[in-house]
């Protein structure tokens, strides 16, 4: 367990500085800085809303409406290709595989430190959306503060289903972004599989497809999918799948870099 | 006691073409072990597989005398590579690169410093590896290979894209840590007189067969069958009577008289005799006698 967390630290460290990085950053908060924007411009329509019961609803709302159709999953695709990238740019695999780890430890804490930058990604989204709500008060006098308490549990509820929505595309984009050297393949698969799943939400069996849940969590009342299918059943297991999958054929790789 | 043995370690392609044929290695312990062949003769391959790297074919690799499969971990905590071009994170600066491999192998951060300036990084700074030279990247490689301070480092082609000071650099860099660490090490080349001056041991590689391994004063014994004497006289015969009086096995090849001879006060005292007996000499050449000319003839 020590070398995993070691292992996880030393991944860590080499997304510093890296495109990924930046993304995660940036990515997280794109959209509410663009809410934001628009909420200075317009801030003398704000008394109504910042003293409205459901002024947080609104703006997780507002941010979540473009994060989940379609920034999260494209985001979750270049950074799962970018962090694979990382060790085929620098001839990194052959370094890392003789290294004193066992594959499972590699593999997994490569696994694991996307799964925090998504982490990192979800807290700083919300961290967002919070400065959104907030900052207009703070500029202008005529703006008053959110009336209400930021609803923790609600957030974090919502944020948990769609953390676990988008984790089948992480699986399938990590298994991709590791066994393909060109990471225009990774990327392109998951541009289709993404725009196949938002055309497939207007399908009874859309749920099907790994991509359409966290369109879908977003769009719940707006789409055709059966509504009793247990989507987050649905993502977690082909996230299981998918990661055993790649698991075995990281571990069958002929050529270790 | 070997730190690396391999006994019939055979590799193919998936079309059946053979790479690596019954490849015995035996690198001794506190030895420096020059791995040597042509470009293409299964080097890499062969250090590849070493580390587990390719996943072997057919026969055994057995690291401080235990099987690298059942040991892989324990084998690799003592053990420092460099294979072909450097694994370098170039976003990252040099002492951000060591960084990584110390959250692995958790050795004292003081260690990275020393490192650095064993092969002269330690000026580098807040500069992103991506922007080294070829020669500095090759040092960071270097460096990441013996920063855990490993008992055995395998090292392929370490000075490619070096100058030549800092080939000389790197070659005193790698004496140093076998004579006062009594690390083992391994360095592949395609160039004898690269390593020559660093060897205790060679292993000789041609077409995937290892042709030759020895200490390197059973290579240099070898000289004597690659050196060749070749007199031009006009009298090539009693030249031939001649020079076979010194126990050499001389033959008469379009007129020339050519026979094998290290020994150069000995080809100076035929010389002497040649000429004291009047026979004419217009001529005389030695080829090979060196270590590269072993090489090569048993490259060929």
């Amino acid at each position: 367990m020590k070398a995993y967390f070691h292992s996880v630290q030393s991944e860590w460290l080499k997304r510093k500085r890296s495109a990924t990085a930046w993304l995660t950053v940036t990515g997280a908060f794109f959209i509410p800085a663009i809410i934001l924007a628009r909420r200075l411009i317009q801030h003398e329509s704000l008394l109504a809303v910042n003293t409205s019961p459901k002024v947080w609803e609104i703006l997780y709302g507002q941010c979540w409406q473009y994060m989940a159709i379609f920034l999260l999953p494209l985001g979750i695709i270049l950074a799962a290709s970018l962090i694979a990238q990382l060790e085929y740019k620098n001839n990194g695999w052959k370094q890392l595989h003789t290294t004193s780890q066992s594959y499972r430890v590699v593999f997994f804490a490569k696994l694991s430190v996307i799964l925090l930058m998504l982490l990192q990604f979800f807290i700083l989204f919300n961290i967002g959306i919070y400065l959104t709500g907030i900052i207009p008060a703070l500029l202008f006098t005529n703006v008053p503060f959110p009336q209400h308490s930021f609803p923790l549990f609600g957030f974090l509820s919502g944020n948990a289903k769609f953390f676990i929505d988008c984790l089948p595309i992480l699986g399938l984009q990590y298994l991709l972004s590791i066994h393909v050297k060109n990471f225009i393949i990774p990327i392109g698969i998951g541009f289709a599989l993404l725009i196949a799943s938002l055309i497939a939400l207007s399908w009874q069996y859309g749920y099907l497809i790994p991509y359409t849940y966290c369109p879908s969590q977003f769009l719940k009342t707006n789409n055709s999918m059966d509504a009793s299918t247990a989507t987050h059943i649905w993502a977690l297991a082909y996230f299981t799948v998918f990661t055993a999958v790649n698991y075995l054929l990281y571990l069958g790789k002929k050529s270790k870099g | 006691m070997y730190s690396i043995e391999t006994k019939g370690l055979s590799y193919r392609y998936a079309d059946g073409a053979t790479l690596l044929n019954n490849i015995n290695l035996q690198v001794p312990v506190n030895s420096i072990y020059g791995f040597l062949g042509a470009n293409g003769a299964g080097k890499t391959t062969t250090i590849r597989i070493l580390l587990g790297l390719l996943r072997k074919q057919a026969g055994e690799v057995n690291f401080f005398e235990k099987p690298f499969d059942k040991n892989r971990i324990e084998i690799l905590k003592n053990t420092g590579s460099l294979v072909e071009t450097p694994s370098i994170y170039s976003h990252l600066t040099a002492a951000e690169n060591l960084q990584v491999l110390q959250k692995i192998y958790k050795f004292p951060i003081a260690r990275i410093a020393e490192v650095l300036d064993v092969v002269g990084l330690s000026g580098t700074g807040n500069k992103k590896a991506g922007k080294f030279s070829l020669g500095m990247k090759q040092r960071l490689g270097i460096a990441m290979a013996m920063v855990h301070n490993p008992e055995l480092l395998i090292l392929d082609e370490p000075t490619n894209g070096l100058d030549p000071g800092g080939m000389v650099e790197v070659r005193e860099l790698l004496k140093k840590l076998n004579r006062e660490n009594g690390m083992t090490i391994v360095i592949s080349s395609h160039l004898l007189s690269e390593v020559e001056k660093l060897v205790t041991h060679t292993g000789i590689i041609s077409g995937g067969q290892l042709i030759f391994q020895g200490t390197l004063q059973e290579l240099v014994k070898k000289q004597a069958t690659t050196s060749e004497v070749t007199i031009v006289s006009g009298q090539p015969l009693p030249c031939l009577q001649l020079v076979s009086q010194f126990d050499c096995q001389a033959k008469i090849d379009d007129g020339t008289v050519a026979f094998q001879c290290t020994d150069k006060d000995k080809i100076a005292e035929i010389v002497k005799q040649l000429v004291y007996q009047g026979i004419e000499v217009y001529e005389v050449n030695v080829s090979g006698g060196n270590l590269e000319s072993v090489f090569m003839s048993l490259t060929k």
